[in-house]
Parts: structure tokens; C-alpha cells; sequence
């Protein structure tokens, strides 16, 4: 039996195959289709102070290798994620974090008290939200704010801190770096990419347009994750998590040879609601069946290393 | 919820850019009208979303009209070819005991589907269904619809089909209507259902992402008594209460 143990620090996993936030619902969501008890852990969806109505509108569209949503950070509040949502998580043995996102800083102070209060052991900052203090920019674009945002969780969030990371940036290596100056445990990258989908047809002498402008997931967005997760990889010495476009273990292993230490699993459940459980499974049988005994050996062979 | 491998036995033209696709899922499958499924399209992110036309015990029914590359790609497979479903997804309709049906183009399959398990059950129930032009109706289907308008007049009665709705009111005179179709048909015949105070439901359609309740891509605004809030139509729906329900003129929230 190999060991598929993520033993990094803080960042402690039974293997490192996590679902990604707002692809996976709050708890159990997909329990017809995977055994969630198998997954390294379910990251919820992002969870803001009060609860959201999220946007108006076409929320998502189709592209040709991905899709894009505008979703607008619907979700129940965190009062009624503690209430409702995490025992069920707690009840069944389920390993998982919790996103959260925050118009200023002391919201995110706040959300990550209530989790640490709640004994949640790992919280996953979701940085792409506008900073209504600070001109609506959003707080991952800048690496003071960022830094200030992560210090601040920091002193009071005792538990494993993952920083989100937007690729929506020009030096990705300048956030990472700031988020592990603050006493991040961990980054995970990326977020979505900004982008419009556009779908034309032309039906009785008129075009019909569908368009939804949000952000880019899914296939397309691969080689922008794996590039992303090679730059932090050469300044960071905290573990990266790397996520977009994760198909198969295949990709897994890219990540992996990029640098990461986990992955993360988002849009590819929509097309494969089994995806998560059944790519445990097939890296349990690869390291089994070609002699890796740990999954640093695995990913040491990965990196040349 | 689950994933199907299901094998395909036929799959015949029904009309104009029409698909009549009759599946083998292994064992049966458990559906009840209204409800749908979600069909993996190779090399295609989103899972198309189809409604269940009827359950023929050892598999399913669906009716789909081509429309982009992934119904096209449908409309190529052969008898005896496989496609990956999951499903079985959304709420039922509930009929009452005197019921008008009305589907709009190929919103006729649930609404089909509703016909046919009232009949098992002998509850009484009349059938409309509307359609732009003659190439448009399926076939297959004709005989068991009670009364058939074609925008262009080229089958049946000229019209809309909402515009046929009061006259069946009054003859048949329904405690509850159950539709299928464009958005703006659905609203129409809600209001002509409110005018007569007749229990109206709507199946109403929405772009899918998850069709599992967890994405909240596919919500849609309802008035839930006074309280405006979302719902999402792959889980709370597809059926919803036609007063309940925002159309807005468009069929997103
Ligand atoms: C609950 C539900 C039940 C449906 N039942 C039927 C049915 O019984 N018969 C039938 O012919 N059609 C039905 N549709 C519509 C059908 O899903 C679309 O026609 C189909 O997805 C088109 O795919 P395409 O690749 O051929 O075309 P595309 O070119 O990809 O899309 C054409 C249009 O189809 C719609 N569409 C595409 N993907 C999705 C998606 N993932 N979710 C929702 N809509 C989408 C969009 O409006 C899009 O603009 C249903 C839709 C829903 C939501
Ligand atoms: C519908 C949808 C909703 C999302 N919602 C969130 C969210 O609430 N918080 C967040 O941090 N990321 C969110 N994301 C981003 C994903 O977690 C992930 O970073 C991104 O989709 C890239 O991975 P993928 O290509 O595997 O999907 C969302 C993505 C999608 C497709
Ligand atoms: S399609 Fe994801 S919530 Fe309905």
C-alpha cells in the first residue's frame, strides 16, 4: 500500500487530490457519484459574511476548451454554513476547507474567527473579491494589501492558511511571496482567468447572442496554471496547490512536475462527477503497481530530482 | 443520481433536424415526467441536458432537435452505439385531476411523457402542442396530441399554441395546466392560467453546469409567498409554480 500522505507543514492531507471551490457545492453534493470520504479534501464554495443572491443574469457559457462563470459568490452565509453545512462535513468524516471571501479586511478577520472558533482546521482565502476600502481593486492584485490581508487572518486563524492566488496579475511571483511573508502555510493557484464567452447563432435572417463575461476554467486555462505554478515553485518554500484544467492523472502529474504538491479539481467535475475519487484511486494503483512507496519518491521522479 | 452507460437502440429522424433516441440502460432506470438527463458530449466541457420523453421499463426516450455541435454529434450515433448519461435529475409535476398539457416545439417531451403515465393511471388529461411550421412536428407523436398549431398554419391550427390555451380552458375547463416551451409562451399561458385561477406549471430550462445543485450556474429568480430569492433549476426544478416564476423575457434570473 503506498502512501499518499501530503505531510507539509501545516498542510496536512490523506492524498493530494482536493475538489476546487464553487465546483463542488458545500458538503455532499456529489455523493451519488464519489466516495467523499476518499478525496484529500473538498474545498467549499466561498463563504461571505452575510448570504449572497450572486449575480443576475447567464451565469455561465461554454467555450471552446473550458467555460465561463459569473456566479457572483452566491452562498448561505457563514452563520448558516456553521449551522447547517459543516456538521454534516464533521458527521462523515469528511476532509475539507473552507473559502471564504471578504469585501475589506476585517470581514476576513472575522470569517476566519468564526472558523477557528468552529474548529475548522484549514481555510482557503478566496483573494478575487473587490476591496470595497480600497477602490474595489481586488485584493490579490497587490502585494502590500495582500500581505497586510494574510498578516491580519494570520493572528487570529491558528490552522492550516492557504492563499488563493488570482493569475489575473503580471508577477504572480510577488503575491506568493507576500502571502508567505505573512505566514501563509500555503498558496493555491489559480483562479479563474478573467474572460468573455461569446455564442452566436443566426436563425431567420437575425443573430442571437448569448454572452457572459466572468472567469475562464477548465481545459484551456492547463498551460496558464502550469506556468503559474512553475513561477512561484522557483521563490517559495511553502507547498503550492496547484489547480485549472485538471482532467486526468496525467494532469495531476504535470502539476506535480511543476511543483505542486496537491491539486485541485474544479470544472472537470461538471463533466465527470466521479472525476476526484476515481483519479485517488488511479494514482493509488500507478505508485502501487511502478514502486513509489511515498508520494515525495512519485514526485522527486517527476522533478528530476 | 448516478452515471449510465446506456445503449443505444434506435435513434430515428422524427422531422426536420428531429431525433427520436430510445436507450438501453441496464436493469431500467427509476424517471418520472419532467425530470431529465445530463449527456456527456466528447471533448465538450458541460453535459447537454435533455428531457426524459418516456421509460420504456429496460430504458429511456428522448426527443431532441439538432442545435449546435453536441446534438449533432447525437444525431450521428447509431443503433447500438453508447452514450455516458447521469441523471436522473429535477422534481415532477404534480397533476391535479382534470389536466391541460401544453408543449411548445420540443418542450412536447416531458409534457409527452405526463400524458402518458396519466393515461396509465386513467386520469384525465388533454394534450396541445405547438409548433412554427409542419417539418417541426415529430411524427411518431402526432397521434396522441389532442390538438396541433403551427405558427405558419402548414399543420393544424394557425398560431401560437398560447393563443389556443383559453379556448381549451373554457371547453375542457382543467384545475391544473403543466407546460414545456419557449419562455414566452410559458408566460402567456401562466397568465391565462391566472386569469382563470388554474394551477399553472412550468418546466422551465436554464444553461447547466453541474445539474446537481452545486455550481449555481443555473438559478433562476422566484417568488417563494413574498420572498424573492434563487432557485436553482436543475435541483428545485425544472417545475415550478408559473406564478412563482420571473420570466423577464429572458430565461435567467
Ligand atoms: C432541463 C432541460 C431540458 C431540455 N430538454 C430538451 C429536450 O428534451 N429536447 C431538446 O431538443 N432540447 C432540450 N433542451 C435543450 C438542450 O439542452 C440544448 O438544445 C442542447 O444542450 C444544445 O446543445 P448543442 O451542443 O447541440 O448546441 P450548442 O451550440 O452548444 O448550444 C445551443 C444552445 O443550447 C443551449 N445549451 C447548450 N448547452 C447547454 C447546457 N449545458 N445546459 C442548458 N442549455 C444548454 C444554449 O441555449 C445554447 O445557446 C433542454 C434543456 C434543459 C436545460
Ligand atoms: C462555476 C465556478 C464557480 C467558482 N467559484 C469559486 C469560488 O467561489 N471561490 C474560489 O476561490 N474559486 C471559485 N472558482 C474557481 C475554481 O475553484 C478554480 O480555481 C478554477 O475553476 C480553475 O480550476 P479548473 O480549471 O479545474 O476549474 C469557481 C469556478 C467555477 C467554474
Ligand atoms: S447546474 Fe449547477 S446548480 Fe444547477
Amino acid at each position: 500500500m503506498p502512501d499518499l500522505s501530503v505531510d507539509k507543514g501545516k498542510l496536512q492531507l490523506k492524498n493530494p487530490i482536493m475538489t476546487a471551490s464553487g465546483t463542488y457545492g458545500y458538503n455532499l453534493e456529489y455523493e451519488d457519484f464519489t466516495d467523499l470520504t476518499k478525496i484529500g479534501a473538498i474545498v467549499t464554495k466561498a463563504i461571505t459574511l452575510e448570504p449572497r443572491d450572486g449575480n443576475r443574469g447567464q451565469r455561465i457559457i461554454e467555450t471552446e476548451c473550458g467555460m465561463i462563470n459569473s456566479i457572483g459568490l452566491e452562498n448561505v452565509g457563514i452563520e448558516r454554513f456553521l449551522r447547517e453545512k459543516l456538521p454534516v462535513l464533521n458527521n462523515r468524516g469528511i476532509s475539507f476547507a473552507v473559502n471564504i471571501a471578504g469585501a475589506s479586511i476585517d470581514e476576513y478577520a472575522l470569517l476566519a474567527k468564526k472558523c477557528e472558533s468552529a474548529g475548522i482546521k484549514m481555510i482557503e482565502l478566496n483573494v478575487s473579491c473587490p476591496n470595497v476600502q480600497h477602490g474595489c481593486l481586488e485584493f490579490g492584485v497587490d502585494e502590500n494589501i495582500l500581505e497586510a490581508l494574510v498578516k491580519t487572518v494570520r493572528e487570529v486563524f491558528t490552522g492550516c492558511l492557504i492563499i488563493k492566488l488570482t493569475p489575473n496579475v503580471t508577477s504572480i511571483e510577488k503575491l506568493g511571496l507576500a502571502c508567505r511573508n505573512a505566514g501563509a502555510d500555503a498558496v493555491s493557484a489559480i483562479n479563474t482567468i478573467k474572460g468573455t464567452g461569446i455564442k452566436l447563432s443566426f436563425e431567420n435572417g437575425k443573430f442571437k447572442k448569448e454572452q457572459v463575461t466572468g472567469g475562464y476554467s477548465g481545459r484551456g486555462i492547463k498551460p496558464a496554471a502550469l506556468g503559474a505554478v512553475l513561477r512561484l515553485k522557483k521563490v517559495l518554500d511553502i507547498p503550492i496547490i496547484g489547480m485549472g484544467g485538471i482532467y486526468s492523472l496525467n494532469d495531476v502529474f504535470e502539476f506535480f512536475a511543476s511543483g505542486a504538491e496537491a491539486v485541485q479539481i474544479g470544472t472537470a467535475n461538471f463533466t465527470h462527477p466521479d472525476i476526484a475519487g476515481k483519479i485517488v484511486s488511479e494514482l493509488d494503483s500507478f505508485m502501487n503497481n511502478n514502486g513509489f512507496k511515498t508520494l515525495d519518491e512519485l514526485k522527486g521522479a517527476l522533478r528530476n530530482e | 443520481m448516478k452515471e449510465f452507460k446506456a445503449k443505444i437502440k434506435y435513434n430515428k429522424k422524427a422531422g426536420k433536424d428531429l431525433y427520436i433516441m430510445d436507450l438501453e440502460t441496464p436493469g431500467g432506470v427509476f424517471s418520472k415526467p419532467g425530470q431529465f438527463i445530463s449527456i456527456l458530449i466528447p471533448d465538450k466541457t458541460l453535459r447537454r441536458p435533455l428531457s426524459i420523453l418516456g421509460n420504456t421499463g429496460d430504458g429511456l426516450q428522448l426527443l431532441y432537435k439538432v442545435r449546435g455541435e453536441g446534438t449533432k454529434y447525437l444525431s450521428n450515433l447509431k443503433s447500438g452505439d453508447f452514450i455516458n448519461f447521469t441523471g436522473i435529475f429535477g422534481n415532477t409535476f404534480a397533476p391535479g385531476e382534470k389536466n391541460l398539457l401544453i408543449g411548445a416545439g420540443v418542450g412536447l417531451a416531458p409534457v409527452y411523457y405526463l400524458k402518458k403515465e396519466l393515461e396509465k393511471k386513467g386520469v384525465t388529461s388533454k394534450l396541445i402542442a405547438g409548433f412554427k411550421t409542419k417539418d417541426e412536428i415529430p411524427e411518431d407523436l402526432i397521434t396522441d396530441i389532442d390538438l396541433i398549431s403551427t405558427d405558419d398554419g402548414s399543420f393544424g391550427e394557425k398560431g401560437s399554441i398560447a393563443e389556443f390555451t383559453e379556448r381549451c380552458i373554457k371547453e375542457n375547463t382543467p384545475d391544473t395546466i403543466c407546460i414545456c416551451g419557449p419562455v414566452i409562451v410559458m408566460k402567456l399561458v401562466s397568465e391565462t392560467a391566472a386569469k382563470y385561477n388554474i394551477n399553472c406549471q412550468v418546466s422551465m430550462e436554464s444553461m447547466m453546469g453541474c445539474s446537481i445543485g452545486a455550481c449555481r450556474g443555473c438559478v433562476i429568480k422566484i417568488n417563494d409567498n413574498g420572498i424573492i430569492r434563487n432557485a436553482a433549476v436543475c435541483k428545485e426544478g425544472t417545475i415550478f409554480d408559473g406564478n412563482k416564476v420571473f420570466f423577464g423575457g429572458c430565461e435567467h434570473a
